[in-house]
């Protein structure tokens, strides 16, 4: 399959999903939810008429697919509707809470990239070993630990006790502020990109060109760092490719425990109220963002590596 | 140092060289994690069919004498913010979780089982059609998922089970599919047909016995998923309600108490991270997939 037509396949592929999940929402927002906005707006104090005044204007008053094609226009036009509570546009709300989250999400990936990446060196090859069994152990360990519960116990360690660390608020960007948070974040992933660094190096180990390096006279350790990682990375970049759209989905529990002005917080607090423009707003764009990514990545790897695209190898 | 002791032997492995050794080796180890997995989960099992048995204080009944005291003989964990007893309620929380977990695993896994099948048995159109389906859904994180779900139609235990199983599908739809593909392509399926088996008995006599196999053991994962969603959904009020107890509900109301009871985080945390862990080993030990998709599912 030519490159070009490649992007164009996983393009249209990234239009369908969020045009599904914006059509889902549709549904949900407007058929399903009880009242509807106009209600919701105005609170049950409302005249009839004002209700009437403001569903004519929100184009409620049209025919349902009128209303779909309204919708999607306006999406279209980052239009995202209007905060019941706040009584401000989504997306000046969303794009105030974004940079931090932003920032919250990146510190945690490239701490789940460094000690990832060292979990597979240390423990591929060293399969049905004691090391191994120990580290199947404390791997599942931290996957099985909830965030939150994490969260609240470094920061009753690093703050209520020995009063190190900051356990609150992102403190004006100030990096000391992101390390309990950010490490809270990524231990779980970490434990996964390092499953899968490790499977990815034994992959290429097991290849004759690995051996042949190994004749040449390279020791393990320079075959490895020379010439298995560089083919080991794909499968790997791919994963944190995905986890950074998780990261900025999921991030919200972590953001809850240290007070961490993000989206995800603000999204909890919208869910308190049920500021339904507000929820749906933050989901589209965190939907949009994740899925963005990944296309994007697939993209990069169809390119770099031809046999993706033709098919050879599924899913990376 | 010389590693070259550490090359994984080239498959297949002959049956009398050190491969075969390793190979026992490592059934061992994984057997045992499935071993140990199996019997952590059994225990908790019982032990949560057992609490209504057990001589324990009322765990929704306040007791503000008592509110927030260091564990002791009268209450073995401590007591919480309303003096309720801390063992009682995370022992009769093992309930609600274990319910939810197991539950919506299943529904998940039926919902699965439909969908991987009509994909896998039923046809081109049927199979690009559920697909794209399962696509769309594995396209975001669950968690972001079920938030919304519960914030549009509201907290409580039935919402939490809707939401689990309506995005946990997919991973076993995908399975299940790719499982029947390689099913229906043996010998004894062509022969069942050569003697005139129809369709729908060739499927139900032959594909789906020998393609459920491998959804076992994400069944174990997706409980353990399942387990850590309801509790996240709780902690942040998202999911089960007060005044029942959850351990993600405790956890959350002990947050704002961690200076002066730090014995509140202790109970609950443990017991959701050995519960789900006791699922996850028995999940990895019986299948050590790593297809970054469908890892990843159960936290991401």
């Amino acid at each position: 399959m030519p490159i070009s037509r490649f992007i164009f396949n996983r393009l249209l592929q990234l239009l369908a999903v969020i045009l599904g999940t914006v059509t889902v929402l549709f549904i949900v927002l407007y058929l399903l939810v009880p009242g509807d906005a106009a209600q919701a707006m105005l609170g049950a104090k409302a005249t009839p008429q004002a209700l009437e005044n403001l569903r004519h204007e929100l184009g409620l008053d049209r025919s349902l697919p009128v209303q779909y094609g309204l919708y999607l226009w306006r999406l279209l036009h980052f239009d995202l509707g209007t905060s019941y509570e706040l009584n401000r546009s989504v997306s000046s709300v969303i794009l105030d809470y974004l940079p931090a989250t932003a920032y919250l999400a990146g510190a945690a990936l490239l701490l789940e990239t460094l000690a990832g990446m060292a979990w597979g060196f240390l423990t591929a090859g060293r399969r049905s070993t004691r090391l191994d069994f120990l580290t199947t152990i404390s791997g599942s360990l931290l996957l099985s630990t909830p965030v939150f519960f994490l969260g609240m116990v470094l920061q009753y360690i690093f703050g209520s006790r020995l009063g190190i660390l900051p356990i609150s608020g992102l403190g004006g960007y100030n990096p000391v502020y992101l390390i309990l948070p950010a490490t809270t974040l990524a231990a779980a992933q970490a434990v996964i990109v390092g499953t899968m660094a490790r499977s990815s190096l034994e992959l290429q180990m097991a290849r004759p060109y690995f051996l042949a390096a190994r004749a040449r006279g390279l020791t393990h350790r320079q075959a490895l760092v020379g010439h298995g990682t560089r083919n080991a990375l794909g499968p790997v970049v791919t994963l944190l490719a995905i986890d950074l759209g998780a990261l900025m989905g999921g991030a919200m529990i972590t953001e809850i425990v240290f007070s961490w002005p993000g989206i995800g917080r603000m999204t909890y607090y919208a869910a308190q109220v049920r500021d339904v423009p507000l929820i749906i707003g933050s989901v589209v764009v965190l939907v949009a963002i994740f899925v963005t990514i990944s296309t994007l990545v697939d993209i990069m790897y169809g390119w770099l590596d031809p046999r993706v695209r033709l098919g050879a190898i599924s899913d990376g | 140092m010389d590693n070259l002791g550490t090359i994984p032997a080239p498959l297949p492995a002959s049956p009398r060289g050190p491969a075969f050794f390793s190979g026992i080796r490592r059934q061992a180890n994984e057997n045992r994690l499935v071993a140990v997995g199996a019997a952590i989960a059994l225990a908790i099992i019982i032990m949560a069919a057992l609490v209504p048995l057990l001589p324990l204080a009322d765990p929704l009944k306040p007791d503000y004498e008592v509110g927030l005291s260091a564990p002791s003989a009268a209450h073995l964990l401590g007591t919480d913010l309303h003096g309720r007893d801390q063992l009682s309620r995370v022992l009769w929380a093992s309930r609600t979780s274990l319910t939810v977990g197991i539950t919506a695993s299943l529904v998940a896994l039926i919902i699965g089982l439909v969908m991987g099948g009509a994909a896998g048995y039923g046809g081109r159109v049927a199979d690009a059609a559920a697909m794209r389906i399962a696509d769309a859904f594995l396209s975001f994180p669950v968690i972001l998922g079920a938030i919304a779900f519960m914030a549009v139609f509201g907290p409580g235990i039935r919402n939490v089970f809707m939401a689990i199983a309506f995005f946990g599908w997919p991973v076993f739809a995908r399975v299940f599919r790719s499982s029947v593909l390689s099913v229906r392509e043996q010998s004894y399926v062509s022969a069942s047909k050569g003697v005139g088996g129809g369709s729908f008995y060739i499927f139900r006599r032959h594909v789906l016995p020998n393609s459920v196999q491998p959804l076992i053991a994400y069944a174990a994962m997706s409980v353990a998923g399942a387990i850590l969603i309801e509790s996240g959904l709780s902690f942040i009020n998202l999911g089960i309600q007060r005044p029942y107890p959850s351990w993600g509900l405790m956890l959350g109301e002990a947050m704002g108490q961690i200076d002066q009871a730090p014995w509140l985080l202790i109970a609950p945390g443990a017991a959701i991270t050995i519960t789900t862990m006791a699922f996850f080993l028995m999940g990895t030990g019986l299948s050590r997939k790593t297809d970054p998709r469908i890892q990843g599912r159960a936290h991401s």
